[in-house]
C-alpha cells in the first residue's frame, strides 16, 4: 500500500517535470506553465496555513503577513542591495519566520488567545504589517519596488524557470505538511486542535509544538512569498497585504479538508482551476461575488472539507468530472475551460448528495469538534 | 498643549463613532456566537441606501428613521438564517466573511468603485462644529458620540438590570439551565439581533454622513472595529466605548504629534497591548463563561 503511494507520487513528481519540455515540444500555449506555477504557489500556502490553522486548529486570518514578509524580505534584498536572488528567497523565508516566532512568542504565552481571538489577532498584524511597508521609505514607502529582469540558469525562459522553481517550493512545502503530519508533532498539534487543556495534562508540550508549526508555517509561506516576488515583478504593498491572499488560502484549506496533509493540495487545485478562470478580464467582480457565494457554500454544507468526502464518494465524483471535462472539450471548449467546468462538476456532485441524503444534519463527532476549534 | 487637548477631544468623539460601528459586533459575539462580518456589509449597505435617500433630497437625520427599523428587520432576519446554518464562531466567521465579500462585489456592481459622498448641499451637517471654548466638535461627530453612548448605556442597562438582559446573559453561561428555567432564548437573541441590526443602521447613515463610500471601505474599518470589540471585553457594551475611545485617542494623539504613519498602527498595538495587560477586556466582564 504504501509502497504503492510512492509510486503515485514519484510518477507524479516525473510527469511534472516533463511537462515544459512537452509544452516546449509541442508547441502549447506557455500559459499553461504559468497556470502550474500558480498550483504550486497556492498549495504551498494553502499548506502553510494549514500546519498551524488546520492541524492544531488556530484559525488565522494573517496569511497575508507572512507571505507578504516573504514577498518583501526578497524584493527588498534584491532592489535595493543586489542580493543574489536565490539568497534573496530564502532571506525571505527567514523573515518570514522572524515575524511568526514574535508572533508565538507573545500570542502563545496567553492561554486566552484561542479560536477567534487567534485569528483577529493575526489579522491586525497583518494590517500593522501593511502600513508599516506603505509608510516606511526603505521597504516601499507606498511606491512599489519594481524589480530588475533577471538572468536565470540553463538559458531557461522566466515562465520555465519560475515552473521549475515554483514546483521545487511546492514539494518542499507539501513536503513539510507530509512530515508534520505523519510525525509525532502531528499527533501533538491534531491533540491540540481537539482539547488543548487535555493535551497539556496529557504531557503534549503544547507551547513548543505550537511555536515550531507556526514558525514552519512562516517559513514556508515567506519561501514562497520571496519566489513570488520574481513571479509578481513589481511589487506594491496594497497587492501583497489585500485580503484575497488569506481569503484563498482559508478557502482552499476549508474546501480541501483541513486534517489531512492532502486536504489543502486538492483545496488549491479546485479553487485555483475554477477562479483562474474566472479572474479574465472585465471578470473581477463577477469573480469576487463567486468566491464569496463559494466560500459561503462550503463552511455552510462541508464543514470537513472534500478530502473526507472522497473516501465515500469520491469515485463517482471523479468520474463525473472526468466525463465533464471529456464533454466539454470535444464541445470546442479550452483545456483550461473545460478543466474548470469539469472540477466544478466533481465539487458539485460531493457537495449535493449529502445535503439530500442526510438533510443537512451534520454527525455528533463533527460538531463536537468545531465547537472545540470555536472555543 | 492645545493642539494636543483638541486631539483628545477628536480622540474621544472618535472613539464613540468606533463603538457605535462596533456595538453590534460585541453584542453578536458575546450573546449570539457569531463573529459577524456581515455587520460591515448591513453597515455600508445603510451608508449606500442613506446616501441614495441624501441626494435625493432627504434629510440625512430623517433617514434615521427610516434605516433604523430597517436594520432591526435586517439584524433579526438575519440571525434567523443563521440559527438555522447552526454555525460555531470560528465557522461564523469565515460564513460572514463570504456574505461581506459578495457585498463588496455586488456594491461594486451597483455603485461601481469611485468614491461616493453625499454632496454637501444635500448633508448640511457635514461641515458644521459646536464650539467650545476654544474646542471645535464636528457636529456628526458629536451626534455619533451621543448616539453609542445612548446606545450602550441603555443596552448595559438593560443587560444588567432587566430580566430579558438577566436571561440572555444566563444562556451564554449555561444554555440549557436557562431554557430549563423557562427562559425564551432563542427570542431574545431574536431580539438582540435586531438591536445589533438597528445600530448598524444608524451607523451607517452617521458613517455616509462622515465618509466617503467605496466598495472595500470595510476593509480600513475592521481591524479597528474588532480591536475595540476585544479591547472592551467580547459582549461588553461599556467596553466596547472604552476601548474605542482608547484606540480613538490614541490615533488622535499620535497624529498630533505628527506621526502619521504611527496612526494607523494604533489599533494593532492597542490590541496586542491590551491582550498581554488584560487578556479579558479592559472592564470586568458581563459575561460568565461555564468552562468547557
Amino acid at each position: 500500500m504504501t509502497r504503492w503511494r510512492a509510486g503515485w507520487a514519484i510518477g507524479a513528481v516525473a510527469a511534472l517535470l516533463a511537462v515544459p519540455v512537452a509544452v516546449h515540444r509541442l508547441d502549447l500555449p506557455a500559459y499553461y506553465l504559468v497556470f502550474l506555477y500558480f498550483f504550486f504557489f497556492w498549495a504551498a500556502q494553502a499548506t502553510s496555513w494549514n500546519v498551524i490553522s488546520g492541524y492544531a486548529g488556530y484559525f488565522s486570518f494573517g496569511q497575508g503577513a507572512f507571505y507578504g514578509a516573504g514577498v518583501y524580505g526578497a524584493a527588498v534584498l534584491i532592489d535595493r542591495h543586489g542580493v543574489p536572488y536565490g539568497l534573496a528567497i530564502l532571506a525571505g523565508a527567514a523573515v518570514s519566520a522572524v515575524v511568526a516566532c514574535g508572533i508565538g512568542l507573545v500570542v502563545f504565552r496567553l492561554r486566552q488567545i484561542r479560536g477567534p481571538v487567534f485569528a483577529l489577532v493575526t489579522l491586525a498584524v497583518a494590517v500593522a504589517l501593511h502600513s508599516l511597508v506603505n509608510n516606511v521609505g526603505y521597504l516601499d514607502g507606498g511606491r512599489g519596488i519594481p524589480l530588475p529582469k533577471l538572468e536565470y540558469p540553463f538559458g531557461l525562459a522566466d515562465v520555465q524557470f519560475l515552473y521549475y522553481a515554483g514546483l521545487l517550493v511546492g514539494l518542499v512545502a507539501v513536503g513539510t505538511g507530509w512530515w508534520t503530519f505523519r510525525s509525532r508533532h502531528g499527533w501533538g498539534l491534531r491533540a491540540i486542535h481537539d482539547d488543548e487543556p487535555v493535551a497539556e495534562g496529557l504531557g503534549v508540550p503544547t507551547f513548543t509544538y505550537k511555536m515550531a508549526a507556526l514558525v514552519l508555517s512562516g517559513a514556508v509561506a515567506g519561501l514562497s512569498g520571496g519566489l513570488h516576488a520574481l513571479q509578481v515583478r513589481y511589487v506594491t504593498a496594497d497587492a501583497v497585504f489585500s485580503l484575497r491572499v488569506p481569503l484563498l488560502v482559508i478557502m482552499m484549506c476549508v474546501l480541501g479538508g483541513r486534517r489531512h496533509w492532502l486536504g489543502p493540495v486538492l483545496g488549491a487545485g479546485v479553487v485555483h482551476a475554477i477562479n483562474d478562470r474566472l479572474s479574465g478580464p472585465g471578470l473581477g467582480t463577477v469573480s469576487e461575488v463567486l468566491m464569496g457565494l463559494l466560500l459561503m457554500v462550503v463552511v455552510a454544507a462541508l464543514p470537513e472539507g472534500i478530502h473526507d468526502r472522497l473516501r465515500e464518494r469520491g469515485a463517482a465524483a471523479g468520474a463525473t468530472g472526468l466525463a465533464v471535462l471529456a464533454l466539454a472539450a470535444a464541445a470546442g471548449a479550452g483545456l483550461l475551460d473545460a478543466l474548470a467546468i469539469g472540477v466544478g462538476a466533481f465539487l458539485v456532485v460531493l457537495v449535493v448528495p449529502k445535503r439530500l441524503v442526510g438533510g443537512g444534519r451534520r454527525p455528533a463527532g463533527g460538531q463536537r469538534r468545531a465547537e472545540a476549534a470555536g472555543g | 498643549m492645545m493642539e494636543l487637548v483638541q486631539a483628545g477631544a477628536s480622540g474621544i468623539l472618535m472613539g464613540g463613532f468606533y463603538a457605535l460601528l462596533a456595538l453590534g459586533l460585541t453584542l453578536a459575539w458575546g450573546f449570539l456566537d457569531t463573529i459577524d462580518f456581515a455587520h460591515f456589509a448591513l453597515i455600508f449597505g445603510f451608508g449606500y441606501i442613506t446616501y441614495e435617500l441624501a441626494t435625493r433630497g432627504m434629510d440625512p437625520l430623517a433617514v434615521l428613521l427610516v434605516v433604523a427599523p430597517l436594520g432591526a428587520a435586517a439584524g433579526a432576519g438575519w440571525r434567523f438564517l443563521m440559527r438555522r446554518l447552526r454555525l460555531d464562531a470560528a465557522r461564523s466567521l469565515v460564513f460572514t466573511f463570504g456574505v461581506l465579500v459578495v457585498f463588496e462585489g455586488l456594491s461594486k456592481m451597483v455603485w461601481t468603485a469611485d468614491y461616493r459622498r453625499i454632496p454637501v448641499a444635500q448633508n448640511p451637517y457635514a461641515a458644521g462644529a459646536f464650539a467650545v471654548g476654544d474646542l471645535a466638535l464636528p457636529i456628526t461627530q458629536v451626534l455619533s458620540f451621543g448616539l453609542a453612548m445612548l446606545v450602550a448605556v441603555a443596552v448595559g442597562a438593560w443587560l444588567r438590570a432587566t430580566y430579558p438582559g438577566k436571561a440572555l446573559r444566563a444562556a451564554v453561561s449555561d444554555e440549557e439551565m436557562a431554557r430549563a428555567c423557562g427562559a425564551d432564548v432563542e427570542r431574545l437573541r431574536l431580539l438582540m439581533a435586531a438591536l445589533g441590526g438597528a445600530t448598524a443602521g444608524v451607523a451607517g447613515v452617521l458613517i455616509a454622513m462622515n465618509h466617503a463610500l467605496y466598495p472595500n471601505a470595510a476593509e480600513q474599518w475592521i481591524g479597528l472595529l474588532f480591536a475595540a470589540v476585544i479591547l472592551g471585553g467580547i459582549g461588553n457594551p461599556a467596553g466596547v466605548v472604552l476601548g474605542g475611545m482608547v484606540i480613538g485617542v490614541g490615533e488622535a494623539i499620535a497624529q498630533a504629534l505628527g506621526a502619521t504613519a504611527v496612526a494607523r498602527l494604533v489599533g494593532a498595538c492597542a490590541l496586542l497591548a491590551g491582550l498581554l495587560v488584560r487578556p479579558e477586556g479592559l472592564l470586568p466582564s458581563v459575561l460568565v463563561r461555564r468552562d468547557r
